[in-house]
């Protein structure tokens, strides 16, 4: 069948050198980005985030005296009981352990600050829309992205109901409930064309730059932790080790009150590194929280019965994340089928309606993933010399195999794709160089391997790509082809000081 | 119950006053939270969206732990009264990247 739909197939090769960064990887996917579940990773997120709250109060213009008190209740073993509890267990580990913490600790708050402050709202404060969507995308109810000059604004009811939530305008608010479950299936986007209108480059968020919108609705997702085939899963991981470390914890915070179980050692060490989180300067917090939670923790004589409770929950906690790693990696390779209403506006062709069904799939128990595609597309009006309506029909799939990592070098991945695409009529856009997309079918399929190139953050695909249609592709023969990915991030992230 | 210094953590009940813990706030929790009163199990393993009711007898520490179902976007609010009346405990926390647990410890001291 495929033959003969295929009967002028031209196969064609293309060079690509596609400098498609990989947006998604960073210096953080290196360390606790993808596998949280650890100790020292546990670790790194909460020191990092004690880092800023402390810098915050020191920062915030209150009296000395009040800050004082916040810092100390800031680092108590109350407050803090969970991170002192992972100190204790990294400080049994040989010292390199937590070395290498305090290394992901630092590359998170970088990672950190970057993302913040992209989400700034200097570039958005030319026109009321643009100032209300700033406010909502600082506010954390919309999320925004920037691609050339496009800027796309993506949110969901529940996002927005968090936000206000976050901001004290919701007294009680609980995301599981059956209404949030179903909004969280709920969500949509808005793109704006900066280079339209009279001042290209200056967002100003009217029709005229709106170059699309969509709404996006999921029909079956196993993806969500949440969903109630994980709810055993979940009850059986904090009831046994969840509870088992929380006892631990319980115990341990005994020993720092003076009036339940005191002990005299670590009773002095919080006091002194307090006191040395309070007398810190600003810039100085982060080396300060390192040293208190690192060597000075580590010189505490600590006796027998601390020692046991820790060994207990460094069992329990180990125990804990390892069971959650596995329980998320199984929610992430759950299955999803979404409808998607897409309005496109590309401004040099006509208007027009995409309705797609999307499904997201990992065959072979999570060792592969593979997404389809079905949509259909109609003309918002019906252009001159078209015979109707309708004006295209895809049908798409691709599978990712990651073949692992071989001889070290960083993971495989064998990727195979297609693509089959009818136009109902000839699509011609304008502008100072017109292009026709005439009707008729496409297909188009691609063979790839992706190879990385080890420590470099250079990925080397190599492709073959064939095609039915050669409008837009030159060649006309198959050739073997070689294209170069470089993930500039990952190179990024090593030149960072 | 009063607090000490304001601290929502550290706190000054009456011999057996009664203590409520509730969640008002839930973004990315798990359905489930753990509760151990001086190192033992109780009061145990317990729905969020349900209160946790407990005697303070003698000077107490009250380890909760709060499971993230998500690596981030959560968040949560805590209160605490007591059977005696007095403050309202508020504790307020957000989910650092990465976080997959929070564990807040309670202290009660008998009146001072």
């Amino acid at each position: 069948m495929k033959r003969k739909s295929f009967p002028l197939i031209a196969l064609t090769a293309i060079l690509l050198f596609s400098f498609t960064g990989a947006f998604a990887q960073n210096a953080k996917d290196d360390l606790c980005k993808k596998q949280p579940n650890s100790v020292p990773c546990q670790f790194s997120a909460k020191f990092g985030g004690l880092v800023s709250e402390i810098v915050a109060v020191k920062n915030s213009g209150d009296t000395p005296a009040n800050q004082d008190t916040q810092i100390r209740q800031k680092f108590s073993a109350t407050n803090q009981l969970d991170l002192i509890g992972l100190a204790m267990v990294l400080a049994t580990e040989p010292r390199a352990a937590y070395v290498k913490a305090i290394e992901n600790a630092r590359i998170d708050k970088q990672v950190g600050t970057g993302s913040a402050s992209s989400g700034s709202t200097s570039l958005l404060a030319k026109a009321s829309v643009p100032s209300i969507l700033g406010l909502a995308v600082e506010n954390g109810a919309l999320q925004k992205e920037t691609s050339g000059t496009t800027i796309t604004f993506r949110g969901n009811p529940v996002g927005i109901i968090k936000a206000l939530g976050d901001k004290g305008f919701i007294e009680s608010y609980d995301d599981d409930d059956q209404t949030t479950r179903f909004l969280r299936r709920l969500s949509f986007s808005a793109s704006f064309d900066t280079d339209r209108g009279p001042q290209p480059g200056t967002f100003l968020g009217n029709k005229q730059q709106l170059s699309g919108y969509s709404l996006h609705f999921d029909l079956y997702n196993k993806r969500d932790p949440r969903h109630q085939n994980y709810r055993a899963k979940w009850a059986t991981l904090i009831s046994g080790p969840g509870m088992a470390f929380t006892q631990d914890l319980s115990k341990l915070k005994s020993y720092f009150n003076p009036h339940t179980n005191p002990d005299p050692n670590v009773l002095a060490w919080l006091t002194a590194s307090q006191d040395a989180l309070v007398a810190a300067k600003v810039g100085d917090v982060e080396k300060v929280l390192e040293d208190v939670l690192g060597d000075k923790l580590r010189a505490v004589q600590l006796p027998q019965q601390v020692k046991a409770a820790v060994e207990s929950f460094e069992a329990n906690i180990n125990s804990y994340l390892t069971n959650r790693g596995n329980l998320l990696k199984e929610v992430a390779n759950g299955p999803i089928v979404a409808f998607e209403y897409t309005n496109n506006r590309p401004g040099n062709q006509p208007n027009y309606s995409n309705f797609n069904l999307i499904g997201e799939f990992s065959p072979f128990n999570g060792k592969a993933d593979l997404t389809a595609n079905a949509s259909f597309s109609t003309f918002s009006t019906k252009p001159k010399g078209a015979t109707g309506s309708a004006r295209d029909f895809q049908l798409s799939g691709q599978l990712d195999v990651p073949l692992g990592d071989i001889a070290k070098m960083g993971p495989f991945v064998f990727t195979a794709s297609g693509k089959y695409q009818h136009v109902f009529s000839d699509i011609t856009t304008t502008g100072t160089t017109p292009t026709t997309l005439k009707k008729g079918n496409i297909g188009i399929g691609q063979f790839k391997f992706t190879i990385p190139v080890k420590g470099s953050g250079v990925k080397i695909p190599l492709s073959v790509t064939f095609s039915n249609r050669t409008e837009f592709i030159k060649e006309s023969k198959v050739r073997g082809n070689v294209g170069i990915t470089f993930d500039l991030d990952t190179i990024f992230s090593k030149l960072k000081p | 119950m009063k607090k000490r210094n304001n601290d929502p953590l550290d706190l000054i009940v009456e011999e057996d006053e009664v203590i409520t813990i509730l969640i008002v706030k839930s973004i990315e929790l798990a359905e489930l939270v753990n509760f151990s009163l001086n190192g033992s199990a109780f009061p145990g393993t317990r729905p969020k969206s349900e209160p946790c009711v407990f005697p303070i007898h003698k000077n107490s520490d009250l380890a909760m732990t709060l499971h993230y179902v998500a690596n981030s976007g959560g968040s949560f609010s805590v209160q605490t009264t007591g059977s005696q009346g007095g403050d309202v405990s508020v504790f307020t926390d957000t989910q650092n990247e990465g976080e997959a647990f929070r564990t807040v410890g309670y202290s009660f001291t008998i009146g001072e």
